[in-house]
This record gives C-alpha cells, structure tokens and sequence, in this order.
C-alpha cells in the first residue's frame, strides 16, 4: 500500500510538470494578452478624447473676444486622466499635428510640464496673437499620435526571445485624426 | 493515522487558497468586465450627447430668419436648469432627446438619464465675463470657458451600470456617462475677396463677359488675402473664363475657384489658381441667414430747403444731428433732390453714442470736407441716378484719422455703416411730405471725382464697441452696404438667393432673376490712394465694382461682391483686417 501510494505521489509530479507548465504559460499568456489588448484600447480611447478635446478649441478660440485657445499640457492633461494605468513617461512619441503646425514630445510627461512644449498653444495661435496664416479653423484637421511601451511577462516564455529582442517590450502606437469643429 | 491528518489538512488548505484567490480573480475580472463596460458606455454616451447637442441647437437655427437668437422667440426653446428629457415634449430641445435616443440613450430606461440645458446669449445661466481678448464681455455656456456663444445647447447622457465582478468588492453600481455642448457661434471664413456670381451671371460693370467673376486689365494688380471664384466657367462657349487677367495685370493671394471654373493665364496668378471644389458654403453669400441692416426707426424728420445743408469753418464745422433729411422747395413741398453740402459740416449724434441718420434723394459732399461720427447712414434713393457724390476736392472722413503716412488704423469707435437703398427699403420710415415723390426716389451709383481728387477715409462697423445696436452686430465690419434689392438676382428676406419663388427649372447656379427695371447693381470707385475703407464693402450676388484710374489703394478692406473688375493701372491691395467678416455656425465647443 505504502509503495503503491508513494508510486502515485510522484505520478503526480510527473503530471503536473507535463500539464502544469504549459497551462501556466497559457494562463499568463491570456492574462498578458489581455493586459496588452486593454493598455491598446486605453491608449486608443485616451487619443481620442485628446482630439476630440482639441477639434472643439479650434482656431476660432482666438476669435475676439472668445479666449478659449489651449495648450499642449491641457490636452495632455485630458489624454493622462483617460489613460488610467499608463504612467505618462511611458508613453512615448506623442505628436499633435495640424495643418500649419506640429509640436512633438519624447513622452507624455513632457507635454504635461508647465514648460516648453506643454506651453505651445495649439492647434489655435496664442491668444492676442493673430491667427495662423491659413490657420485651423473650421474644416481643418488635428491629429494626434502616441506610442505606449508595453512591458510584458510573456516574452519569458518564447523559446524565439534572445537577447537581442528588447525583452518583453512592445510598443502600442495609437492614432486619431478629427476635423475641427470650432 | 498522521499522515492521513496532515494529507486532509493540506487538502483544506487548497480550498482556502483558491477562495482567496477567486476574491483576487473576481477583481481582476472586475477591472477588465465592469471598468471596461464603462468606458465602453461612456465612449457610446460621448457619441450619443454630440449628435444630440448638434441636433438641438441645428433645429433651433433653421428656425430663425436672422443671426439673433433669443429664448422664447421663433420657436427656440431653453431651459436655465438641465431638464430631464422624459419633461420635454416638442420643441427644438426634442430633437436632442430623440437622436440621443437613436444613439442608444434614453429617459425612458430606468438606467439612464438623459438631460437637456439651454440658453441664449443674454439669459442665465450664460456667463457673462471679461476673457482678456477685446475689452467686451464674453458669453458662454458655464461648463465651455471663454467660448463666445450666441446660443447653446448641453447635453448630459449617463447609465448606471449594475457591476458582475466588482459587486464582490462592494460597488454594487457605477455610473458612466458623457456630456456636450454644441453652440451657434462666430467663424471667421478665410477670404478677403469673393465674386459670387456664377457661370450664367453676366458682370454689370467691366469687360468681363457671361461667367466671368474676376477681370484685370491694364497693369492693374489684386493684393488680397483669399479670393474666392464663385464661377465655374472654363472658358468654353460664349461664355469668359472665371478669372480673365491680361496685359502686365496680376492677381496675387491665394485663389480658390469653384468646380472646374478656370483662368485665361495662369501665370499671371501669385500662386496658380486652384480649382476643383465642390459647391462648399464658402461660394455662397457669406451674409446669408443675416437678412439686410434694419433701417432705423423713430427719427425725426427735418425738411431741408432746396437740399441744401449749410456748412462752415473746416476747423470748427456745424453739427447735424440723427434724422431723416429731405429737401423741400420754398413752398414747403418734398422735391426729392439730393441732400447737397455747403461747406464743411458734420454728422453726429452725442458724443460715444451711435447716430442714424437718413438721406431722401441721395447725398452730395460738395467740395468740402464732411465728417461721419458713428452711425447708421441710409442713402435712400435718388432722381438723378447718384446716390452718394463726392466731387473734386470732396473729402468724406470719420473721427478716426490716417496715419502720418496715409494709412488706416483700426477703430475703437462703432464705426460707420452706409446703406445704398431707395425709398423703398423695408422697414424704412418715409417722412408723408415725401409720398408724391417717393416712386421716384430709385437706386443710384456712387460718383467719385477722378483723377486722386477725392478722399475717402471711413471705418465699418466695430462689434466690440459697445454703443453698437445689437441688430448690426452681425453686420460688422461691413462700411459700405448695397441693398440686396439693387441686383439682377433675386434674394430673399433672409440674405439667401432666390431660386425656387420663379417655378421649376431654377437652381443655385440658375437663380431667380429681379425684374426691377430700375436697378443700377454697379459701384465704380475711382481708385485713389486716399480711398480708404476699413472694413467691408458689400454688394449682393449678381451685382459688380469695378476700381478706375490709375493708383495704389492700400487699405484694410474685404469686399464681397458679384464680379471685380479693374482697369487702368491701378493696384488694389486689401490688407488684413484685424477685426474680419464672421459667420455665425453651430459647433461643438466642449
């Protein structure tokens, strides 16, 4: 009985090591995968709402006496607040692109600083100051462009993954283009 | 014995560890189901509020003839506090509930809210502040900072959403929601010259022929901002080219020409024409929807003998005050003769007020020097067929000098507005002494003296100064006027042109046409480098300027007109206004 039983105990271990790594690696892979999928959607839905927010602070912001012009960190501010679990150093390579202007940051936490490119109004000239020549109002375009650095698990798992490969980095680039609505 | 005790306490221990587990499971499955149904719900309330604001105030608008929307009044509906859409029957604000209804979002779940807030520009709760921009207060919605609104309309659409996962941790429920607010607003249209007439217009003054919007002889040159070619003629036919620019003239500025209407030689634009545009709003009227500057009512009537108003010392001239002027002869009957200068004189009413000031039978300067405080002036009808004359050595000024150098300034001032009518204006008060002559008073031309003998130095309307009828506000900048009426194309009342009142086969590039037979639709300006209008010269579609003589006129100055044309060496050069023509549009603005 005592043989039998100690026999079995290690069967199991047998088992487990053939079913168990690779059900671990599918769990952690679904999880990652999902992870990542969730940090792309996010990342989407944030751009979004950043043009979206700029379309409606258009160039006719400028228009006296309206004085609703904004900056580069408003936009950012509103991009941050919707990305909820991204930290915006790691999402990289932000660009807002108009028509007559385009003002890039290495990284979100760039354009969220009081200073430098978070200080650009866009995609309205400052306000006082004439209108861009040709500036965005009505029908014009804004575009905004930003790329979030996915560090996952998984790669540990991929036989293919040496060190050459940024190990468990993926990039996610999320993009929207809108027409100016004011 | 031990050995089972120690093999079904491990068991238990399993159990305990995947409980605790499902509890963290549960809330990771939370974060994923439940968070992301809520964005999900938000991005679709998002969608459903913009359509709905947009809906709302889109309704509102069509149901006004004119730029001025006030609660209550031609059907546009308010509401000071955000109204839930299930109170809301009829009306503009319906609109907003019915497509946010369409978008998924309806009063009518026990789930969701939908709620309507409304208002115009001068009832609570707009906001009334000074944004920094202009010294004139601002008027915006209270959740849109600093946005100048005429009218507006939020939208806030929002669903509880009963949680799957989370429930564990607590939340048992989580609102999600969206909010927007769309509004009639100002837009300033990129363009400082538009030709609106179309392919089947003939031009009333040049040499332009049927089709042509745009015509430049001699070594005259166009300096302009934007230039906008209504026209899509090619050239092809009978008909001229959009554009017809020959000699040494030029045409510089951007120009843009509406579907495959072209030019005679490309070269001779700065840079080349571009074509192939669909019929977008920017070839229509950029007034329509304002209808015409409302005549001044409630003025006195002063009949002056012979037309004859007495002048004096330049330094020091005689101040007339608002009213309606017609001459009268020594018998004290209405003779409808033009309203003549006998040296220098001024117009005003109080000083920083806004005068409206009437002329029966058409204005004469005289060889004086007449100054124009800010007002209304109606030039309304002439026997002779000059409507405003301005002779040799006339000078026609306001209160806003040049520059030692000659050039324009911006007004602080309302500014001046003229409007060249006959006697038949709508609205226009028309003293009773005149009636026996008031068939007679018709449209005329303008006749400016040749030959850089004449200046001109007159400033349009200014929306930012505060002695400015609310009713002009949307005409500003305009300084020069030309009644709709005046033109070989019919409009209607509310500044659109008229293609449907002449039975079928009619169409926008085929429009109704005025069969008044007394219309003289030309402006001919003498170009002198003393003409200087800071503002807007309106004429309506179908009508034509043409600038004579040989000189360069650099002036702040947009102009809207049928077709342009110049002739004779001179160069026209229209500089940016700091203060341009608006259109009032709807817009999301938050």
């Amino acid at each position: 009985m005592l043989h039998r039983r100690s026999s079995r105990a290690g069967n199991s271990i047998i088992e487990f090591t053939l079913v168990g790594i690779p059900v671990i690696f599918l769990l952690i892979s679904v999880f990652e995968v999902s992870r990542g999928m969730w940090m792309y959607h996010t990342l989407a839905s944030a751009v979004k709402d950043g043009a979206r927010f700029a379309v409606v602070h258009g160039n006719d912001c400028n228009l006296t006496p309206s004085n609703c012009a904004v900056r580069i960190r408003d936009i950012s501010q509103r991009i941050r607040s919707y990305a909820v679990g991204m930290p915006p150093s790691e999402i990289r390579n932000v660009t807002f692109t108009s028509r007559t202007r385009t003002v890039v940051c290495a990284t979100l936490a760039d354009c969220l600083a009081s200073g430098g490119q978070g200080n650009t109004f866009w995609p309205a000239a400052a306000p006082g100051a004439a209108a861009d020549a040709g500036g965005e109002s009505m029908m014009g375009w804004v575009e905004v462009n930003a790329q979030y650095s996915f560090r996952s698990a998984i790669a540990m798992f991929w036989p293919g993954a040496g060190r050459a490969q940024n190990f468990g980095t993926f990039v996610l680039p999320a993009s929207s283009r809108e027409v100016i609505q004011y | 014995m031990r050995q089972a005790f120690s093999r079904s306490n491990q068991r238990g221990q399993v159990l305990i560890m995947v409980t605790v587990a499902l509890v963290l499971m549960c809330g990771m499955l939370g974060l994923v189901v439940d968070l992301g149904w809520s964005y999900f719900t938000r991005k679709s309330a998002q969608l459903a509020v913009d359509s709905a604001a947009l809906a709302a105030v889109k309704m509102a608008r069509n149901s006004v003839p004119t730029d001025i929307m006030s609660c209550g009044v031609n059907n546009v509906s308010c509401a000071a506090t955000p109204q839930d859409c299930s109170a809301i029957s009829g009306g503009n604000l319906q609109s907003a509930c019915i497509y946010a209804a369409s978008a998924g979002f309806s009063s009518s779940d026990v789930m969701q809210t939908v709620t309507v807030q409304a208002s115009d520009d001068l009832t609570s709760p707009t906001v009334a502040e000074n944004c920094g921009q202009g010294g004139a207060l601002v008027r915006h919605p209270p959740t849109a900072g600093c946005v100048n609104t005429f009218y507006w309309v939020t939208v806030r659409a929002s669903r509880r959403i009963p949680q799957l996962f989370s429930a564990i941790l607590g939340n048992t429920e989580m609102t999600s929601g969206a909010r927007a607010t769309a509004a009639v607003a100002d837009y300033v249209p990129n363009a400082t010259l538009w030709a609106l007439n179309r392919q089947n217009e003939v031009p009333v003054v040049g040499n332009g022929g049927r089709g042509n919007d745009i015509y430049v002889w001699g070594n005259s040159e166009i300096h302009a901002g934007g230039i906008v070619l209504a026209s899509n003629s090619t050239g092809a036919g009978s008909l001229d080219e959009a554009g017809v620019v020959g000699g040494t003239g030029l045409v510089s500025g951007d120009t843009v020409i509406r579907g495959e209407g072209w030019v005679s030689d490309p070269s001779k634009f700065d840079p080349p024409p571009v074509n192939g545009f669909a019929d977008l709003p920017i070839f229509d009227d950029p007034m329509r929807g304002k209808g015409q500057p409302p005549a001044p009512t409630g003025l006195p009537e002063v009949a002056v003998l012979n037309g004859s108003l007495s002048g004096g010392n330049c330094s020091n001239p005689p101040v007339y005050a608002p009213a309606s002027y017609y001459a009268v002869n020594s018998s004290g009957v209405a003779t409808g003769a033009p309203i003549t200068l006998g040296g220098c004189a001024k117009f005003s009413g109080s000083a920083g007020s806004f005068g409206d000031f009437v002329f029966f039978g058409g204005l004469n300067l005289g060889s004086n020097t007449v100054t124009f405080s800010p007002g209304r002036y109606f030039l309304a009808g002439t026997r002779t067929g000059t409507i405003l004359s301005l002779p040799n050595n006339a000078v026609m000024q306001d209160n806003t000098p040049l520059t030692a150098g000659g050039d324009s300034v911006p007004n602080t001032d309302a500014g001046e507005i003229f409007v060249f009518t006959d006697a038949n204006y709508p609205g226009l008060q028309v003293p009773g002494l005149l009636a026996p002559v008031r068939a007679a008073l018709d449209f005329g031309e303008i006749y400016t003296q040749s030959g850089n003998k004449f200046e001109m130095n007159l400033h349009g309307l200014n929306s930012e100064n505060g002695a400015l009828p609310n009713e002009l506000k949307t005409f500003a900048p305009t300084v020069f006027w030309q009644d709709q009426r005046n033109s070989t194309v019919k409009y209607n009342s509310d500044g659109s042109v008229d293609y449907v009142t002449c039975g079928s086969g009619h169409s926008i590039d085929n429009p109704c046409t005025n069969n008044d037979p007394t219309v003289k639709p030309g402006m001919i300006l003498q170009a002198s480098p003393k003409l200087q209008l800071y503002g807007l010269i309106y004429q309506p579609r179908g009508a034509g300027i043409e600038f004579q003589g040989n000189a360069h006129i650099r002036s702040p100055l947009q102009v809207v007109t049928g077709s342009v044309s110049l002739q004779g060496g001179n160069t026209l050069e229209m500089q940016q206004l700091s203060n341009p023509l608006r259109r009032r549009i709807i817009a999301l603005v938050e």
